[in-house]
């Protein structure tokens, strides 16, 4: 019952069972009618804790699932506490001793589980099924019924109607689940959803097993609503005078009790009065890089340093100095101690975040700044004294370190591969490199019919499961940002469009048996489309026949030797058409031995227009490694293109392998302000902050502030440092098993990929991983990705963050904020503040 | 307390309380304030383990318009039963009724003021500040907080010190200011826990002149103390406890009367009726002059009720409807 099991959850972290792997003898029974697998879908999408979509509701549905899990496992454990504080439980009742029984078979199930998998003891049945797993399933009985007497009884004495009917509704949910998981396994719908497709038939067990995993979410469900109508019941009643009024409590004892904004500034400015002594970039164009990614470091460390250490002090300090008597006594809500004090503590970082990011811009300004002046200064010189390649190394220097200090909007597409032969593939040559996790990258053999292909526009996804319809992907173009209204690209694009329009009411005519009235609504359409179309075509002309003719000026006057107002004529001419689209490449050369170092290894570039069939060929260009190589595409190549491109890339050097990854190309709008991104970048960081604040102060709730303290600084550790790890520990998905066993193998100096020889050692040391493993999975729901929240680098690398990206920040961060306050609410209510 | 002891907000009582002053009998209300069931609470330990009855099934009742004060040794639960009574502790067993609203209704707080024991301000506000923040918790228009502020420094003897950090405070002025900030939204019920504490003489006295103005506001308060003196000058009804358990309830008057000692005082009265008097009770087996019922300070009830319980532990029996009743008419009239 109630509990049904904090195991569930644990089952739902380690992934799904994993199908039989023997396929079944008779045909799959699918006897659903279609119209109900959409509610089924539904159904299966609400209660699996971990089948999602793959979009924002998708993640929206994957915290809620997650937060319901973990409210349950609070509720479960809040009123075993209770339980245990007021003697319903551990009084030697007969259910004590079944819990015992449990606790006492945990290690017992898990031990004899290892034993039989390495072999040490062989695997004994019992009428087909294996004694290890009656064993463990005796123990989750006992705990099932340890639970559910244990918190029946505690909530029958001493909860309220409304925890009664809380119980009672988890039951429901409970037999709903259950019921719905063998269901959906009856009908087929399982072996349908599965991604083995629908000839693996799954047993009743498996539906059991599902069912259990749906009903874990479901009970989730019922604790989180009565949570979230408590807390909503909470909120009604909050008031921003009193919002207010804590706020600048908390920032007046930040200020004043504590200093805190004054010596993180002071901390700030003397680092920042030595930088330039240790900052040494390793490359001159990588300047700006450096100076930018150690600025906002310097910032995010500062600044998170100085939450991790405030925040978490603040409660419990008010509750030991009894200062919160007097605060609580009035009519202080207590979510509103804790808003409060995060909106006091943001303030502070707004301000600091202000602070910072000003002095940060005008410190960047001097020295960056300067140093790309002077670079340009010196190559303009050089070209003067006609050192030609010193000039193309400085120029080249200069226009990397301003590349940088951009806010570059990429545009990008989706990349694919034709190997040799031609055939397309979703990844190109594995040449054995180390591999960045985030983004595969791969090769492309030179001077063979292997190319590159980034495709915009709405595309397949190539990495699209086989056998089944592709998802597409949208990458379309904004076209309209590149082709301005009034040129000729512009006028061209209309054009197209509108022709591709007439054209398809054309297709739509020839269609049988149409009704007479959708007849003489195309025609009337096409009739004014064509109109239309031949008004835009004379725009079109007449801005052609202008260019023609500014032109043709333009070489007369050069004729006649009057060269200034040649370059304007030319200039006009120029401007009537939209400028060029900079494509930028980044990629790296794969030298096989058979190429010889430091020679330049070729690519080359195409550009097709897939709605128009105009086709650019760029010049051959020499790959510029660690650098950026630019090449401009003519706008009119975009004309008509409705979003879509295709650009191919082709490595010219024989032998020689070109690797690159899906963001290493893009097209580049327009640029944006600089130091407008890079407080965009620190907005980042204030996110972190607020992530943070809403950690400490949750602590802070429950934790004498030293305990408090030191949790803060783990999940800030765990979420900075270790976010990536935690996701493979709780996919089981590390080398060498868990802590214990790796901790062997440090000692033997064994090998992560050997199988180890079953001592007794080895066998405890997998004992204890398997227990303590699901319990560190956990953790992984409950530590914020403060990595994600962090842009900083797009910045230092002269991106624009978008707003797209904010807004996902902005919300990824609420996801995280918003549970930690509000628990730390439903524990401050809890728990007596005089005790 | 400086020159004008003026209280902020109005002295009108409430619609649904009333305070009658004919000829210096005080009609107070029927209403109750505060209620408190079978109270208990058992402090315990990390582990669930009691450490310390605190109190012992209290019962009591509180009316609007009267001064109630709870007496008892150290430690004998009264900054508990406050604490209970404002939700700062969940009671054991029993329950705790405030305008008739559970104790863990925040909502009430609006009608309440409250003095803790001690270290209980934000040292790094000045008092000024102090006032402002409190103030902003309430919902008092900004015009109005501000007024409140300036007089309730002012009547707090601190004009001359609000711009300083309360961490240079002295603790009388300290203590001065948390009154301050407990009369701030103008409450009907206000809970001082040993008001009197570090305060010197003069402050003393003229926080029990401020109390009883407070009540002819029709306000009710109720106090903690084991200054006997003072209490037994300004409170209507007293409880008093020892460990936890209410030993002594009622109207300070009736309490002071020494039921078995009877005095009679006479003017120009002869000595044979003198004579014939004392012959009188002599025939009743009385052995004394005086015809009155004298009576005691508190200070000596108090000690003999310590004693008393020391000796005898366990429940003393405690007249509560006596108490009730008589809260009806209280004043300057003693029973026949
Ligand atoms: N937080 C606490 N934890 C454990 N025991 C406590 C706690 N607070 C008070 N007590 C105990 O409860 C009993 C009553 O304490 P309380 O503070 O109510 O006394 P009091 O009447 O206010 O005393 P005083 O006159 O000294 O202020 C005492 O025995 C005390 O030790
Ligand atoms: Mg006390």
């Amino acid at each position: 019952m109630s509990g049904f099991l904090t195991l569930p959850l644990l089952w739902a972290q380690a992934g799904a069972p994993a199908p039989p792997r023997v396929p079944a003898a008779a045909a799959p029974v699918v006897n659903i009618a279609p119209q109900w697998i959409p509610a089924l879908k539904w159904l299966y999408l609400s209660g699996d804790p971990t089948f999602t979509t793959n979009d924002l509701f998708g993640g929206f549905l994957t915290w809620l699932k997650a937060v319901s899990l973990l409210c349950l496992v609070a509720w479960i454990v809040s009123w075993m506490v209770i339980g245990i504080k007021e003697r319903v439980v551990g009084q030697g009742r007969w259910y004590d001793y079944i819990g015992v029984l449990a606790l006492i078979l945990t290690p017992v199930s898990v031990l004899l589980r290892v034993l039989e998998s390495v072999h040490r003891i062989p695997v004994y049945t019992i009428q087909g099924n294996r004694v290890t797993g009656i064993v463990a399933l005796l123990c989750v009985v006992c705990y099932v019924v340890w639970i559910e007497v244990a918190i029946g009884r505690t909530i029958k004495r001493l909860g309220r109607p409304l925890d009664l009917l809380v119980l009672f509704a988890i039951h429901l949910a409970l037999a709903f689940g259950l019921g719905a998981g063998v269901v959906l396994q009856r009908i087929g719908f399982l072996s349908l959803i599965m991604p083995t497709g629908p000839n693996f038939q799954l047993g009743w067990r498996q539906g059991l097993i599902y069912g259990v995993r749906m009903s874990a979410t479901f009970m989730g469900y019922i604790v989180f609503a009565r949570i979230a109508i408590r807390c909503l019941a909470e909120l009604v009643g909050v008031r921003g005078r009193r919002l207010y009024s804590i706020a600048v409590l908390s920032w007046h004892e930040a200020n004043r009790k504590m200093w805190a904004p004054w010596v993180v500034l002071v901390v700030f400015l003397l680092v920042l009065a030595f930088t330039h002594w240790f900052l040494q970039p390793p490359r001159a164009a990588e300047m700006g890089r450096l100076y930018v990614g150690t600025l906002s470091l310097l910032c995010s460390v500062l600044i998170t340093v100085m939450i991790t250490i405030l925040t978490p002090l603040s409660l419990p300090n008010d509750i030991q100095q009894q200062t919160i008597y007097t605060v609580v006594s009035k009519p202080t809500r207590r979510l509103e101690l804790i808003w409060g004090r995060m909106l006091g503590y943001m303030a502070l970082v707004t301000v600091l975040v202000f602070v910072f990011g000003g002095v940060s811009l005008l410190y960047l300004w001097r020295t960056v700044m300067t140093a790309i002046r002077t670079t340009e200064a010196q190559a303009v010189k050089a070209k003067q004294e006609n050192r030609l390649t010193e000039y193309k190394l400085l120029s080249e220097q200069a226009d990397q370190l301003r590349t940088r200090m951009q806010a570059r909007y990429p545009v990008k597409g989706s990349l694919s591969f034709l190997d040799s032969r031609g055939t397309p593939h979703a990844m190109g040559i594995d040449v054995g490199q180390d591999q960045s996790m985030r983004e595969p990258r791969s090769h492309i053999e030179g001077a063979t019919s292997s190319a590159a292909i980034w495709s915009f526009g709405v595309v397949p996804d190539p990495f699209s499961p086989p056998g089944r319809p592709p998802i597409a992907i949208d990458r379309r173009i904004p076209v309209s940002s590149f082709l301005q209204p009034g040129t000729i690209d512009g006028a061209l694009d209309k054009v197209y469009a509108l022709q591709m329009q007439i054209d398809a009411d054309k297709q739509a005519k020839t269609q049988p048996n149409l009704p007479a009235s959708r007849m003489s609504q195309l025609d009337a359409g096409i009739t004014r489309n064509q109109a239309e179309l031949d008004r835009l075509r004379g725009e079109y002309d007449a801005l052609r026949k202008k260019a023609d003719d500014l032109l043709a000026q333009s070489a007369k006057a050069q004729q006649e030797g009057k060269l200034a107002e040649a370059r304007d004529l030319k200039l006009a001419a120029t401007k009537l058409s939209s400028p060029d689209i900079t494509v930028e490449m980044s990629f790296n050369v794969y030298r096989t031995t058979k190429g010889k170092v430091g020679e330049p290894v070729f690519a080359e570039i195409q550009a097709i227009n897939p709605r128009t069939g105009r086709e650019y060929l760029g010049d051959v260009f020499a790959v510029k490694e660690y650098y950026t190589n630019r090449v401009k595409l003519p706008a009119w190549l975009l004309a008509g293109s409705n979003g879509a491109l295709r650009i191919e890339i082709r490595c010219m050097t024989p032998t020689q392998y070109l690797g690159m990854a899906e963001s290493d190309l893009y097209l580049l709008l327009p640029p944006g302000n600089f130091g407008f991104n890079y407080m965009k970048g620190l907005f980042g960081i204030w996110l972190q902050a607020m992530v943070l604040t809403a950690i400490g102060v949750c602590a802070g709730t429950f934790l004498s502030w030293p305990v408090a303290l030191l949790t803060t600084i783990f999940f800030f550790v765990a979420g900075e440092l270790a976010f990536a790890f935690l996701v493979d520990f709780s996919r089981q998905a590390i080398m060498g098993g868990g802590p214990f066993e790796s901790l062997i193998r440090l000692l033997t100096h064994d090998n992560q990929m050997s199988d180890m020889t079953p001592t007794a050692g080895v066998v405890l040391a997998k004992t204890l991983d398997s227990l303590v493993m699901p319990l560190m999975s956990m953790i992984v729901y409950l530590v914020p990705n403060f990595q994600a929240l962090d842009v900083t680098n797009m910045v230092a690398d002269g991106f624009a963050v978008s707003w797209g990206l904010m807004g996902v920040n902005t919300l990824l961060a609420l996801a995280y904020a918003l549970p930690f306050s509000l628990a730390g609410y439903l524990i401050l209510k809890n728990r007596e503040v005089a005790a | 307390m400086g020159k004008s002891m003026g209280l902020p907000g109005s002295p009108v009582p409430t619609a649904d309380s009333f305070i009658l002053i004919v000829e210096g009998v005080r009609v107070m209300s029927h209403e109750v304030i505060i209620e408190t069931r079978n109270l208990t609470k058992v402090y315990r330990d990390f582990w669930g383990r009691p450490k310390v009855q605190a109190l012992k099934a209290l019962d009591l009742q509180v009316h609007r318009g009267e001064i109630f004060g709870l007496l008892g040794p150290n430690g004998s639960g009264k900054t508990t039963s406050i604490k209970l009574l404002l939700g700062l502790l969940f009671p054991t067993d029993g329950e705790a009724l405030i305008f008739n609203e559970p104790t863990t209704n925040v909502a009430k707080n609006e009608r309440i003021g409250y003095l803790p024991e001690e270290s209980y301000l934000y040292k790094f506000l000045n008092a000024e500040e102090t006032l402002h923040f409190y103030g902003r918790l309430f919902k008092i228009s900004k015009a109005e907080r501000t007024k409140r502020v300036g007089r309730l420094i002012d009547m707090v003897g601190l004009s001359g010190a609000k711009h300083r950090q309360l961490r240079e405070y002295s603790k009388g002025m300290q203590r001065r200011i948390g009154l301050a900030q407990a009369l701030i939204n103008n409450p009907e019920l206000i809970l001082l826990d040993e008001p009197t504490s570090g305060l010197d003489p003069i402050g003393t006295s003229e926080i029990k002149t401020l109390i009883r103005e407070l009540r002819e506001q029709g306000k009710t308060i109720v106090l903690s103390g084991h200054l006997l003196a003072d209490m037994q000058d300004i409170c209507d009804r007293i409880a008093i406890l020892h460990r936890g358990e209410l030993k002594e309830l009622g109207k300070v008057t009736d309490l002071l009367t020494v039921q078995d000692v009877t005095q009679i005082k006479a003017r120009n009265l002869s000595p044979g009726a003198i004579d014939e008097i004392r012959e009188l009770i002599r025939r009743h087996g009385g052995e004394d002059i005086a015809v009155d019922h004298p009576t005691t300070t508190l200070e000596e009830l108090f000690l003999r009720i310590v004693q008393e319980s020391e000796l005898h532990p366990g429940r003393r029996k405690v007249a509560q409807d006596a108490g009730r009743a008589d809260a009806l008419v209280a004043g300057g009239r003693s029973k026949p």
